[in-house]
């Protein structure tokens, strides 16, 4: 097996709790690791940790413990070989689409023409020709969504970190979306590391359905999808990705991991 | 892969998402019959003809109202008077003097309002623990009416220019600050996060975050600022000054010439009206990204 691309050693989260004081435990002890050209999901219910995880892995948090890696270089100082994909709302309203697919190049040290014509094919594969020169707010929530994608790809990572990009759109959107991102994540041969709640996403665009726990954070479940690509929408409707689909809610939704449980959990440390 | 259907999944999403052009065409619909209508029903329509019609028609009453005695021309003048008065006034040396000095005083108040106000805001809006330490004191000042600085500027700048332009500074200052302060506070974390996960350095945030999203902030505390530094130009020189045009307002007034009275405040309303569009003009160009509203 090859040199795996992203790897989470021992890693905890710990943070007070800003209104009771007292101390909670976000990601407990996580160990992961995402191989070459994978796309691996991490699905959990809100609250988890999984943005938290996503959040070390961009370098916009220190864990408490551990550390997360990108082929052996720590986060916090690698900037370059990874793409941040972020949730609705995170294209700059300041700048034009063109300008916006180009920002991640231009954090990079890129002069501002040649990351703006870098970006172009980039606008182009996520099917955005045309709409260079309009601001965000002109554009539908699907297609801002594309701009997202496309900065993110346009620095050239080794990895995509996708932080729920599809969660703010319409159910007919995201599986457009889903089918899209498959798409271009076949024809990039990139590393992409998603997180989301939603299980029937999770299962369908993954390799790998990594299944966190709430609170505190663990990998409980690490699921091979073994559905042949490509994937058509409907695959959604195929008995094995229904039984995935069934398999990972089961894991969400055990006894031990009820609602009731978790409250208790959290008023108990 | 195959790329035209793709193409045709986009072409589809976009038909979805993108706004129905029937939606945007109701406007544009009700212009139309405007255009179509007779002469009286566009005019009827027209905004800029119903405004020109309660202005001129204010003038011509207050004329009407001043000649036929129903009103007396010690207090309110006439129209024609004031344009009489306005003719008289641009004739004489000392007049043209006294704009200069107010313009001078204007310029330099507000420049220096604006060049240290701006980083002063931008500062205490960044580095919070400097921000929240300057806190009380710049609200404090904020909400001191400036006119009360008077006797004291007097007191340390004399009569002359500086105690005047040191007056038209401390009102916009404040603003400014506030202002900025505000517009620095309420940049989204969002992007800020956006701007880190992808590697930028400080200077980077700086000029793709912090200071596009502070700039309508800024302008629309100018905007604002205008109007306190012409007042400030007003009352510094009514109060405490040999000229300008606050002094000839003054001046007038103690006179019992209304007419000269009502011609500085036109000119002064000028000013007011005229600055403001200034930056009215360039707030619409700084906030071209902002989605615009209609109508």
């Amino acid at each position: 097996m090859a040199q795996s691309v992203l790897e989470a050693i021992g890693l905890q989260m710990e943070y007070v709790h800003p209104r009771t004081g007292r101390s909670v435990v976000a990601i407990d002890k996580l160990d992961m690791v995402v191989d070459p050209q994978q796309f691996v999901t991490i699905v959990g219910p809100s609250g988890c940790g999984k943005s938290t995880f996503l959040k070390i892995a961009n370098g916009l948090l220190t864990p408490t413990e551990g550390q997360i890696t990108i082929y052996g270089e720590d986060v916090s100082r690698a900037p370059r070989n990874r793409g941040a994909v972020f949730q609705d709302a995170s294209l700059l309203p300041w700048f034009t689409v063109i300008h916006n697919a180009a920002y991640g190049l231009q954090c990079q040290g890129v002069s501002k023409e040649e990351a703006m014509e870098r970006a172009l094919p980039v606008l182009e594969m996520v099917g955005l020709k045309g709409f260079e020169d309009v601001y965000p707010h002109e554009l539908s929530g699907g297609m801002q969504q594309r701009v997202n994608v496309a900065r993110a790809l346009a620095v050239d990572p080794e990895i995509l970190l996708m932080d729920e990009p599809f969660a703010a759109l319409d159910a007919q959107t995201r599986e457009l979306m889903q089918r899209e991102l498959l798409e271009i994540w076949g024809q990039s041969n990139k590393t992409v590391l998603f997180v989301t709640h939603q299980i029937d996403e999770a299962v369908y665009l993954s390799d790998r359905v990594l299944v966190m726990s709430a609170r505190p954070g663990r990998l409980i479940a690490d699921i091979t999808v073994d559905i042949p690509r490509p994937r058509d929408l409907r695959v959604k409707r195929d008995p094995r990705f229904v039984e995935l689909v069934g398999q990972v809610w089961d894991l969400l939704h055990s006894p031990d991991e009820s609602l009731v449980d978790r409250e208790r959990h959290n008023d108990n440390d | 892969m195959d790329t035209d259907a793709r193409r045709g999944s986009i072409a589809a999403d976009a038909a979805i998402l993108a706004p129905a052009p029937e939606d945007l065409a109701v406007f544009d619909a009700a212009v139309q019959t405007r255009a179509d209508g007779p002469l009286w029903r566009r005019l009827y329509d027209d905004p800029r003809f119903l405004l020109s019609l309660t202005v001129i028609g204010f003038f011509v009453l207050w004329e009407v109202a001043s000649q036929q005695g129903w009103v007396r021309d010690l207090f309110f003048s006439r129209p024609s008077e004031i344009v009489l008065a306005g003719i008289r006034e641009v004739q004489k040396a000392n007049f043209w003097t006294d704009v200069r000095i107010s313009l001078t005083e204007f310029v330099f108040g507000f420049s220096l309002a604006i060049l240290i106000g701006i980083p002063v805001g931008l500062m205490l809006g960044w580095f919070r623990r400097l921000g929240y330490f300057w806190d009380p004191w710049l609200r404090f000042m904020y909400a001191t009416p400036r006119i009360t600085y008077i006797p004291l500027l007097v007191i340390w700048f004399g009569l002359g220019i500086s105690s005047k332009v040191a007056l038209v500074f401390a009102g916009p200052f404040f603003t400014i600050v506030i202002g900025t302060l505000e517009g620095v506070r309420t940049v989204p974390p969002k992007y800020l996060d956006v701007a880190r996960a992808f590697g930028a350095n400080n200077r980077q945030l700086f000029r793709t975050i912090l200071l596009p999203n502070t700039l309508p902030f800024i302008l629309a505390a100018m905007r604002l600022a205008v109007g306190l530094g012409i007042v400030a130009i007003v009352l510094g020189e009514m109060y405490a000054s040999q000229d300008g045009l606050g002094h000839m307002l003054a001046n007038a007034a103690n006179n019992l010439q209304s007419d000269r009275v009502l011609f500085a405040v036109l000119i002064f309303t000028m000013m007011g009206v005229g600055l403001s569009k200034i930056v009215r003009i360039i707030e619409d160009r700084v906030a071209e990204w902002k989605p615009q509203m209609e109508s």
